[in-house]
């Protein structure tokens, strides 16, 4: 530590003893750095923020109908694509920059420049862009960043509107051939149905079920006919009790239905049998009763046997008047001609089944080829109904990017004629020169005592020589020395005091004048 | 050069603070130097060369405030010789008139060293003057007459210390001359303006002289209380 402070001091006075170069090397270097400083050429700045609205209402609105375009990628491209040279030539123009520049090379020179000023900047979770340029004319500035807030905002309008058009004409095109398709469909189907109609199922019913359908009705109408059929049995069956009944209580009426007094006959003689087996059983042959029953027996034969003989009375129908007996043979006509009528549906529906039956083979392929035909048919038909709808939304598409509703400029901070210079800082620069030029003057001191090394302390005197020191004598000053000295120091201070006085007025002078020139009149344009 | 101008001690019985430090600090020079000729290791011993480097760095100041200094030693009388033939200081400062010096003496066989020799208010101290300056002063202090005096002053009182306030050495070559003569030198060294090449010359310059005494002048060294110093 003691070491340290030693150097420390041993460094000061070596600047102590050099202080004159010191004070001159910082005076010249004060003065060579604030007339640079002066020198310097103002840069002004400004800058215009844009906020790009593409949240807005229509967006969530049509989000269902349509595509909606990506407005925050198409800003980021157009913010990014904003710089490109046709734009920077467009800025010229408008700036009449291009007036300034005579050659070809001076122009792409100064393009050049414009290009490398021009920062465009983009919040990453907001849109809104800042435009920001940095030249020597504040007029200037304002201008070039003005047209090129013009051109991002304008932009945004070309853009997207040619592409739907595109679109749409392409969708257009696509819809005609499919109207061309469809319509071929829709012929060859007709054909079809005309060319196989008899064939063809009825909406809703294929083959299978056709023939089921004719299965089953032949069925039902053959039970029908059985019915039929039983019921007029049933009722000729009640037709001749009916007619002997009628005819006994008429006094033995003796052109009776033959066919009744038979039938009776035969039961009376049956059982007549009976009882003579019974009493054959019980007597012999000559019991009277078995004789009697013997005699019975052959006359009911000797009847029977007549009868059957007898030709049978004509068949006429008003033979009978009984009331009772037209109305059963009005039932049995009725039902005689039930019978006939479902007999005659019964062989149609035999026919029919048959002719189905048939056609088996040949109703499946046509009914697939139908399906085929339909097939395809529906196919184009959807294809052409979402091109339809695809049109719209194409449509819709193309309308919302060109309006102003999806991406909504508003600009928040205008471009604004810069009043103060964004450079150089003049008040840094200076104080940085202030503190380089002290610095250059301690440098020198520092390296002239480094050249020229001198004993500044004892022990240094010692390890240089080698030798004995026998004394040190302190430094002794007489009173014209002393009054020297205080002069010397007195104008050592006055140099020192009149630097930082005049970097005091430089500053003063700086801040008055809003940092816009130093020197006024040095930097002209 | 402020040392050329820096007035003699003033008379005794005034004593001033920084005086006082001036008498202390000489005081410890010369006990080294009045040391070795006591010991008497060498004939010569008795004669001390004060020099320096170059002009300015305190070596006339520091010869004449030796001298007083051994002057007033109790056994010990003392000559300062003013050897600076080119531009002698001593005159001026102790107020010396202008008169035959060293190189009268050199010159004019005729002439006695007690004729030059002026005396001063203390009785055991007294001045040489360097004299007319000559341009040939070199060879003049190299000649064999300047070994015989410098032999005659030497012997003459064996408890006289003769003092010579020699040029810069790195100026004329009169003081490498003079100091190859000496017993012992001091080498005057200034804190402000010696460089190290100069020291290294001057030192190189003194290489056959046996004994080399440093003083380390203006140095930057705080005043001592002047209780210590006050006598």
């Amino acid at each position: 530590m003691e070491e340290l402070i030693q150097q420390l001091q041993t460094a000061a006075h070596c600047v102590w003893k050099y202080r004159w170069r010191t004070a001159a090397v910082a005076w010249i270097c004060a003065l060579a750095g604030w007339a640079g400083v002066a020198l310097l050429p103002n840069a002004y700045q400004t800058s215009a923020r844009v906020f790009v609205d593409t949240q807005g209402i229509l967006k969530p609105l049509l989000s269902g109908m349509t595509s909606v375009p990506n407005v925050e990628q198409q800003v980021a491209i157009m913010s990014r694509t904003l710089l490109s040279r046709p734009n920077i030539e467009r800025v010229m123009r408008m700036v009449d920059l291009d007036l300034r520049q005579t050659t070809a090379r001076d122009h792409e020179i100064r393009m050049e420049e414009l290009l490398s000023r021009i920062r465009i900047a983009g919040t990453g979770s907001y849109d809104i862009y800042t435009i920001t340029y940095i030249d020597r004319d504040p007029r200037l500035v304002r201008d070039v960043v003005q047209s090129l807030l013009a051109i991002f905002v304008e932009g945004s309008f070309r853009g997207k509107k040619g592409e739907s058009e595109k679109a749409v004409q392409f969708i257009d095109e696509q819809i005609s051939t499919y109207v061309a398709k469809l319509q071929a469909a829709e012929e060859s189907v007709k054909e079809f149905k005309l060319r196989h109609n008899a064939l063809l199922p009825r909406p809703g019913q294929d083959y299978g079920a056709q023939l089921q359908q004719s299965a089953d009705a032949l069925n039902t109408a053959r039970l029908e006919l059985l019915e039929a059929e039983q019921a007029r049995d049933a009722i000729r069956q009640q037709l001749p009790p009916m007619a002997l009944t009628a005819a006994a209580p008429m006094a033995r009426e003796p052109s009776g239905p033959p066919a009744i007094d038979e039938a009776e006959l035969e039961v009376r003689i049956a059982a007549l049998y009976k009882t003579l087996d019974t009493l054959r059983l019980q007597y012999t042959e000559q019991h009277p009763d078995v004789i009697a029953a013997r005699r019975l027996l052959a006359q009911l034969e000797q009847r029977r046997t007549d009868s059957a003989l007898e030709p049978p009375p004509a068949n006429d129908p008003g033979r009978r008047y009984s009331p009772m007996l037209q109305q059963i043979k009005v039932a049995l006509t009725d039902a005689d001609a039930k019978a006939a009528a479902l007999r005659a549906r019964v062989r149609e529906l035999t026919v029919r089944h048959t002719r189905l039956e048939g056609q088996s083979k040949a109703v499946p392929e046509l009914e697939s080829q139908l399906a085929q035909l339909n097939r395809d048919y529906q196919i184009n038909k959807d294809n052409y109904e979402k091109l339809i709808s695809k049109r719209e939304a194409a449509k819709l598409s193309g309308n919302l990017s060109s309006t102003q509703e999806m991406m909504n400029f508003r600009i928040i901070d205008p471009p604004t004629l810069p009043v103060r210079p964004v450079s150089p800082n003049r008040l840094l620069l200076n104080s940085g020169v202030l503190v380089l030029a002290l610095a250059a003057g301690l440098l020198t001191a520092l390296a002239a005592s480094r050249s020229r090394p001198h004993f500044d302390s004892l022990r240094e005197l010692r390890d240089f020589s080698g030798l004995q020191v026998i004394g040190v004598i302190a430094m002794h000053w007489t009173p014209a020395q002393l009054q020297v000295r205080q002069r010397g120091r007195a104008a050592f201070a006055a140099l020192l005091g009149a630097l930082l006085l005049s970097y005091g007025a430089l500053m003063t002078y700086t801040v008055a004048t809003d940092g816009r020139a130093a020197v006024p009149g040095l930097t002209a344009h | 050069m402020r040392n050329r101008h820096s007035p003699p001690l003033p008379p005794a019985g005034a004593p001033v603070p920084g005086h006082a430090m001036v008498a202390e600090e000489f005081r410890m020079i010369k006990r080294p130097l009045l040391k070795k000729l006591r010991d008497g290791d060498g004939a010569r011993c008795n004669l001390i060369a004060v020099t320096s480097a170059t002009h300015g760095e305190g070596r006339s100041f520091c010869a004449l405030n030796l001298a007083l200094s051994m002057a007033v030693e109790r056994d010990t009388t003392v000559l300062l010789v003013d050897a600076h033939m080119a531009a002698p200081s001593l005159p001026a400062m102790l107020g010396l008139p202008d008169g035959p010096g060293m190189m009268e003496l050199l010159m004019d066989d005729g002439l006695n060293a007690a004729d030059v020799i002026i005396r001063s208010s203390l009785p055991s101290l007294s001045v040489l003057p360097a004299g007319k300056a000559h341009h040939h002063a070199a060879e003049m202090l190299a000649s064999r007459d300047m070994e015989r005096l410098l032999t005659e002053l030497a012997s003459r009182y064996a408890d006289r210390v003769i003092l010579f306030d020699t040029a810069p050495l790195l100026v004329t070559t009169q003081a490498s001359v003079l100091a190859a003569q000496m017993g012992q030198v001091v080498l005057v060294v200034d804190a402000e303006t010696t460089t190290h090449a100069a020291l290294a010359e001057a030192l190189r310059h003194l290489e056959p002289c046996p004994h080399i005494h440093l003083v380390y002048n203006k140095a930057r060294v705080k005043p001592a209380p002047p209780v210590y110093g006050a006598r």
